[in-house]
């Protein structure tokens, strides 16, 4: 296992080269100039344009600025962004309170309500309950995200005025300002995973209540909830867990279209106006973030499945 | 079994419902912005402004960039020697009074006294002359100082300009223009801060100092005790001025349904950059004024005169008598209320504006259109027009546009794209035949750094080159105002651009904001002498 989990974690670090590589070059091939964008005026002369582009080290050929900013990146130094004037690791860190709160409240909400609607909906296949965890999945997945948020505001916020309409607030400030700010662009969030979730749960809990070690657990005189829980939703948590590390992961890229609408300074805005504003050293360290996400989370997640089924074995 | 699974299943529903039910409780006796624990709201005595603005802001350092919503933002913070009037004419902000030449190749500036900086210095001729270097070098409008020659302190509260050209009124606009603003700052922080965009310290002698800005959340000011006002009248930039809120804070919320929503509920006192689409409901609701904002922006199609079908004066002529004004603004803006048909390259605000020329203007004559595209032997090749997504406006004049010219048998390519690929595009003479920009002159003279040979669409003429050097030395309004004509008159007879539309903006704050002076309705917010009557 010791070994399984090395040999994974050192193959992280030519999947983040490549990454890293292919956007440094991507971001340099797309057209746009920071300089401008820094400056913000079409009358720039040429000479300040030069200027800024030397203060900011985009004069020099794109090789070497490869070089120098790999160099730089692998003691740590992302640079400074060109928007913010700021480190890049700062403006990240800023930014990741706020989405690793979203997303973490997003995944427990989407945990305690579509994995139990799920089991509900198997177990109770083609009744009432089903057909309403049908509906609520498909509505759930065909809302967007950002239209449920707005109608959450005018409801929760403007006509009953129980809730901030948008903003946020750091946990260090209180747990009810936090949570006060994070109840509606969670609830929005989470509709749409909520009812992947709870569709996946109920597919994969159909599959494995048909098999016929559920009879012979049934014949055997077990309780149904020792059936249902021990012997059928076990089996069926390797779907459940892939589904849930996706979203995780999916939540830690950050939610653009939530964030906008709730004005929460998330990394899913921070990386795609950096990118809108060609702020170069942002994209690129939000890329290899992601993609350190991507990898981290599929790691646990494949862990995870030994764990579940101890027939999974990485040893051999 | 099945049913003690299902009771559990009810249970944890029941209890996630209970506690959403519990907190709902909780916060809807929180209403309004007293929340406990946040540092952004203090005593229940303190004012505060809450103000939802759309963007964050690239940089603080207002010198170097006229990226909005800066001016929004720091017009309380800073002061320059001049500020805009009412009417948008240049008055004098810390300047107390002022004397040019007979050759207006020498002007002398006397500041008023005592005035302080947020540190709590007093300001000098040095202040001014450090700032107006640094903002020289690293502002974009810069340029227009090119003729500087010296600039230097006579005693401790008088400053000398010495000029290569002659130079009239214009130099008083150009240091009140509030884009990229020539702010006053103490000598020390400008000179330590020789790059744009990189301000060490945030400090300037309006009537707010900055105290915090945290990036795409929130910038706050708090009002300077020691503010030194003018006794004069309010005048918008100038007069006398009032700081009646204990703190302002100004939020980035960029969904523009969410400032609203914000306003409704009383979270933000005044929002910015509402679509004209909310106008007439917002009118509906009592505690909301709705403000529709003045100068008009001039909505101007830009040729390309370098390079391609454009340099044929029958072809820029054909666009010009193909343009229904009319159409294109009803396209641009949802209501009535935001758009005006004028024939004048300055708007309706402006003491230039003018029908001079204006049977140029809003043709829509296909015919004569399709006569010029004759005379101009046009085979058929694809205009490319740059459309800029991130702006709706421009995004649906582009499309009405087009469509005009296909209807007098232009083929138009819609290249659409994002501001930064926008600007490179339209940079190159290669890749771009025209494009949508908007902007509002309210002073010929403005002109020249568009319609000097450098702006994209590279028009230059020697015709305008010498009446712009003409407006350049004129002090007398009515001897400018002839020029202004003239300007009009050659810039409707090269098609140096298209006038397309006149549109305005529009914000809105709740009816508790009292604002005597009507500055809110006036360009970039002006906040002091705005108080709030709960």
């Amino acid at each position: 296992m010791w070994l399984y989990l090395l040999k994974r974690i050192l193959a992280f670090i030519p999947a983040v080269f490549i990454v890293a590589t292919l956007i440094f070059f991507l971001t340099r091939v797309v057209p746009g100039d920071p300089a401008w964008v820094l400056v913000g005026h079409q009358l720039s002369s040429e000479e300040r344009l030069a200027e800024v582009r030397q203060e900011l080290g985009l004069d020099k050929p794109i090789h070497t600025q490869y070089v120098m900013w790999l160099s730089k990146a692998m003691q740590g130094d992302f640079g400074t962004s060109i928007f913010f004037q700021q480190p890049v690791v700062k403006v990240i860190a800023q930014r990741f309170p706020v989405t690793l709160s979203l997303t973490v409240l997003s995944l427990l909400l989407t945990i305690l309500v579509g994995i139990p609607l799920g089991i509900f909906s198997a177990i109770r296949h083609n009744t009432r309950v089903d057909h309403f965890s049908t509906f609520f999945s498909v509505l759930g997945i065909s809302l967007p995200s950002f239209w449920v948020g707005f109608l959450l505001i005018l409801l929760f916020s403007v006509t009953l005025g129980w809730f901030p309409t948008s903003g946020y607030r750091s946990l260090s400030l209180g747990f009810i300002p936090w949570i006060r700010h994070l109840i509606l662009p969670v609830v929005s969030l989470s509709l749409a995973e909520m009812a992947l979730l709870t569709r996946m749960t109920r597919s994969s809990m159909l599959d494995v209540l048909g098999r016929d070690y559920i009879h012979t657990a049934r014949a055997k005189g077990l309780g149904e909830g020792r059936v249902i829980i021990k012997h059928a939703f076990r089996n069926a948590l390797v779907t459940v867990v892939t589904v849930i590390g996706l979203i995780f992961a999916l939540g830690l890229g950050g939610s653009v279209l939530i964030e906008n609408v709730f004005a929460l300074p998330g990394l899913g805005r921070l990386i795609v106006s950096a990118a809108v504003r060609r702020d170069y050293p942002i994209v690129q360290a939000g890329m290899i973030y992601l993609t350190g996400v991507a990898l981290l989370v599929n790691l646990i997640v494949d862990i995870s499945y030994s764990w579940i089924n101890p027939q999974v074995a990485y040893e051999k | 079994m099945g049913n003690r699974l299902g009771r559990i299943i009810t249970a944890i529903f029941f209890s996630l419902g209970l506690f959403f039910l519990s907190l709902m409780t909780y916060c809807s006796g929180k209403q309004g912005q007293t929340e406990e624990g946040s540092n952004l709201v203090g005593a229940s005595e303190e004012v505060i402004l809450h103000v939802a603005l759309w963007t964050s802001f690239p940089t603080l350092d207002w010198q170097s960039t006229v990226s909005h919503p800066l001016p929004q933002a720091m017009l309380p913070v800073f002061e320059g020697l001049f500020g805009l009037s009412k009417d948008f004419v240049p008055v004098p902000e810390l300047v107390l009074d002022w004397e040019v030449s007979e050759d207006k190749l020498k002007w002398t500036f006397n500041i008023r006294k005592g005035v302080k900086f947020h540190n709590g210095k007093e300001l000098t001729a040095e202040d001014v002359i450090s700032s107006l270097k640094r903002w020289r070098r690293v502002s974009p409008r810069g340029v227009m100082f090119n003729h500087l020659r010296e600039i230097f302190a006579e005693d401790k509260y008088t400053i000398r300009m010495f000029f290569d050209q002659p130079i009239g009124r214009f130099l008083l606009l150009i240091l009140a223009a509030d884009e990229s603003k020539a702010v006053i700052m103490p000598q020390e922080i400008a000179d330590s801060s020789p790059l744009g965009g990189a301000l060490n310290e945030i400090v300037g002698t309006g009537p707010y100092r900055f105290e915090e800005y945290r990036t795409e959340q929130y910038l706050e000011l708090s009002r300077f005790e020691d503010y030194v006002s003018r006794s004069d009248p309010p005048d918008y930039h100038s007069g006398r001025k009032e700081a009646n809120f204990d703190r302002i804070i100004f939020w980035i919320v960029p969904e523009a349904s969410t400032r609203v929503a914000g306003l409704e509920r009383d979270e933000y006192d005044i929002v910015t950059r509402l679509p004209d689409a909310d106008y007439k409901r917002l009118l509906q609701i009592e505690e909301i004024d709705p403000i529709i904002t003045v100068p008009a922006l001039l909505d101007y199609l830009i040729l390309n005169h370098r390079k391609g079908l454009f340099t044929d004066i029958n072809m820029r002529r054909a666009v010009q008598s193909a343009i229904d004004v009319e159409e294109v603004s009803r396209c641009m803006m949802a209501s009535k209320e935001f758009w005006t048909l004028n024939p004048s390259i300055y708007p309706p605000e402006s003491p230039y504006n003018t029908d001079e020329a204006s049977h140029y203007y809003h043709q829509n004559d296909v015919a004569k259109a399709k006569d010029f595209l004759r005379k101009a032997g046009y085979d058929g090749e694809a205009v490319k027009f740059l459309v800029l997504r991130d702006e709706p406006e421009i995004y649906r004049a582009s499309i009405a546009i087009g469509e005009q010219l296909k209807a007098v048998g232009i083929e138009v390519d819609l290249l659409i794209y994002d501001l930064a690929t926008w600007v490179a595009k339209r940079a190159n003479p290669d890749e771009m035949d025209m494009f949508i920009s908007k902007g509002y002159w309210l002073d010929p003279s403005l002109f020249h750094a568009e319609f000097g040979g450098r702006f994209p669409g590279w028009f230059i003429s020697a015709e305008t080159e010498a009446v712009f050097d003409k407006l350049a030395m004129e002090t007398d309004f009515e001897k400018r105002f002839v020029l202004g004509k003239e300007l009009q008159r050659l810039f409707y007879e090269k098609v140096a651009f298209i006038n397309v539309s006149y549109h305005y903006g529009f914000k809105a704050k709740r009816s508790s904001v009292k604002d005597p002076e009507n500055n809110l309705s006036r360009g970039n917010l002006t906040l002091h002498n705005v108080r709030i009557d709960r």
